[in-house]
């Protein structure tokens, strides 16, 4: 059993995404675009040898490296790197899940602030992610325009003037465009309005899904909203669907919590943040799940203004530490689910510890 | 029993029937109902034919990949239709993968893509940025790994002549370290 708490490591970033900086960050966690790309003469992932997926990384990875690329982004080899390190960076937003398993050279290109990502030979053979703490769509997108252009005086995309873009999926082809903004919607969870705000959402083509993109969950109340579209709408009028539709999101979840601040409903909600933080000083076995919904309560608190001495920076942190791969590159070993639950709870002690 | 031609729909009694609802036990025929589109629709037998702002995940593409070829059973397997010239993907890979195999699929398996992609999307038409530099100029038919592919095919099939050319060309392409990548273009053609 982990009885002493753990401290967090010195200079500990948690990444563009969890700076928990920029506008309407109490609601928006971070903006992220992400564009598909094909490269002409090669084939799609799903029909190309392994000499040409090494031959496709060898040229994007020199065009990504150019000394007057507007970036400065460090190649990370991906099949050189260990499980928990590649799941690491997916825990950071900075590969996908498919990309962390692929069996077939492949690549990311990341800056120090991992607020720029370039996956390589992942579904589609450039994947450019740029990142923005806050709600920022048009400021984000401007960046991964400017990161597209650069790779596209390097490198010719297969591209059509009838459908764009072409993705190996039919599902992205045009603009190969998907704009997504991570919310924190305690608010509508706990008032039981999240189902209705989810469905207004899907109403107008825009998807709701968990952190982690396709397939995941919603875990402790937080969601990414993005469009599905990318086919037949220009990129601004994407940029423009996401953003007035996270917009109204936004507006809904902050009247839902100013509800749940006032008369009876505030004892009962004050009661939900301090129990969960209650449980997060005290406890020696925490689930991820668990930690999460605890955390999402304390983030709550925090940007309420009811708790004091901790701050954003520290919940993101913690949100972040308490995923499986960081816990075991922290604790450098693999560990069991068991042995995560503790390391998890020991941390999450050692990180309220300091309030 | 088998159903009579055209039957009228067992709701409604006003239009043909179009969907047919057969339960079967063992092989038996226990019941059946003849349904038309619009009741099977309230019934909830069939989904809506026009629910174009449900959103489209991934799990609904394949859904709609599978009836956008017909007849499944037949579409299973690789050899089913026309082979993409630029990688050999037939329907049949398609619909098993979801996935196109190059740029040159969306050409090929056009006519059954466009119903897909407008149900999928706003409009079967790209409304969006173009490239900065005309990518059509800069395919590269030749690239070294099409012309490695077409060598070693060359020497199985035992054609020294055309293999002795490719390799030359492969010379001649292959860029030296530390040059523009995008400098590596077919044979012949001036940078």
């Amino acid at each position: 059993m982990t009885d002493a708490p753990f401290s967090v490591p010195e200079n500990f970033q948690p990444g563009e995404w969890l700076r928990g900086q920029g506008q309407d960050a109490d609601i928006a966690i971070c903006t992220r675009v992400r564009l598909a790309r094909n490269v002409t003469g090669f084939g799609f992932y799903t029909t190309m040898q392994p000499d040409d997926s090494a031959e496709l990384v060898q040229v994007l990875n020199r065009a990504l490296t150019r000394p007057d690329f507007p970036e400065r982004l460090r190649i990370v080899d991906l099949p050189g790197l260990g499980d928990i390190e590649r799941s690491v960076l997916m825990e950071r937003h900075l590969i996908s899940r498919d990309l962390a398993v692929a069996d077939r050279p492949r690549s990311v290109a990341v800056n120090e602030q991992e607020s720029v990502s370039v996956m390589v030979n992942e579904e589609d053979h450039v994947r450019a992610q740029v990142f923005q703490s806050g709600f920022a769509v048009q400021a984000t997108y401007d960046r991964a325009e400017r990161l597209d252009d650069a790779i596209m005086a390097d490198v010719p995309y297969a591209f059509s003037e009838e459908l764009g873009f072409l993705t190996s999926c039919p599902t992205n082809v045009g603009t190969g465009l998907r704009m997504s903004v991570m919310l924190h919607l305690p608010g509508l969870v706990w008032a039981d309005e999240i189902d209705k705000a989810t469905a207004t959402i899907q109403k107008i083509s825009l998807a709701v899904r968990g952190l982690y993109g396709e397939g995941s969950r919603a875990l402790g109340d937080f969601y990414q909203v993005s469009n599905q579209v990318t086919l037949g709408r220009s990129e601004r009028d994407i940029v423009r669907d996401v953003g007035s539709a996270v917009e109204r999101l936004m507006t809904w979840e902050r009247e839902v919590r100013e509800a749940l601040l006032r008369g009876d409903s505030r004892c009962r909600t004050l009661d939900r943040i301090h129990r969960a933080l209650g449980i997060l000083e005290r406890a020696y076995i925490l689930s991820s799940e668990e930690a999460l919904n605890l955390l999402s309560a304390a983030r709550f608190g925090v940007h309420a203004g009811l708790i004091g001495g901790l701050a954003i920076r520290e919940v993101n942190t913690a949100l972040l530490l308490s995923q499986p791969a960081h816990l075991q590159r922290m604790h450098q070993s693999t560990l069991t689910s068991e042995q995560r639950d503790e390391h998890r709870a020991s941390l999450m002690r050692g990180i309220l510890a300091r309030r | 029993m088998q159903p009579p031609p055209a039957p009228m729909c067992s709701s409604c009694q006003k239009h043909l029937a179009s969907v047919h609802v057969l339960d079967l036990a063992s092989g038996v025929l226990k019941s059946e109902q003849h349904l038309c589109q619009v009741c099977a629709e309230t019934l909830g037998v069939v989904q809506s034919k026009s629910q174009k702002t449900k959103p489209m995940s991934a799990e609904i593409l394949e859904d709609l990949i599978g009836s956008m070829t017909g007849d499944k059973g037949k579409m299973r397997g690789r050899s089913v239709g026309p082979a993409c010239p630029g990688c050999g993907t037939t329907l049949g890979d398609f619909r098993m993968r979801g996935r196109f195999g190059c740029g040159r699929c969306y050409d090929t398996f056009r006519a059954a893509l466009l119903p897909l992609l407008e149900r999928v999307h706003d409009a079967p038409r790209h409304q969006g940025r173009f490239p900065t530099r005309p990518p059509v100029l800069r395919t590269r038919p030749d690239s070294l790994a099409d012309l490695r592919r077409r060598l070693d095919a060359a020497i199985l099939g035992e054609n020294y002549e055309e293999a002795a050319s490719l390799r030359d060309q492969l010379r001649n392409i292959d860029p030296p370290a530390g040059s523009n990548p995008a400098a590596s273009k077919p044979a012949g053609e001036s940078a």
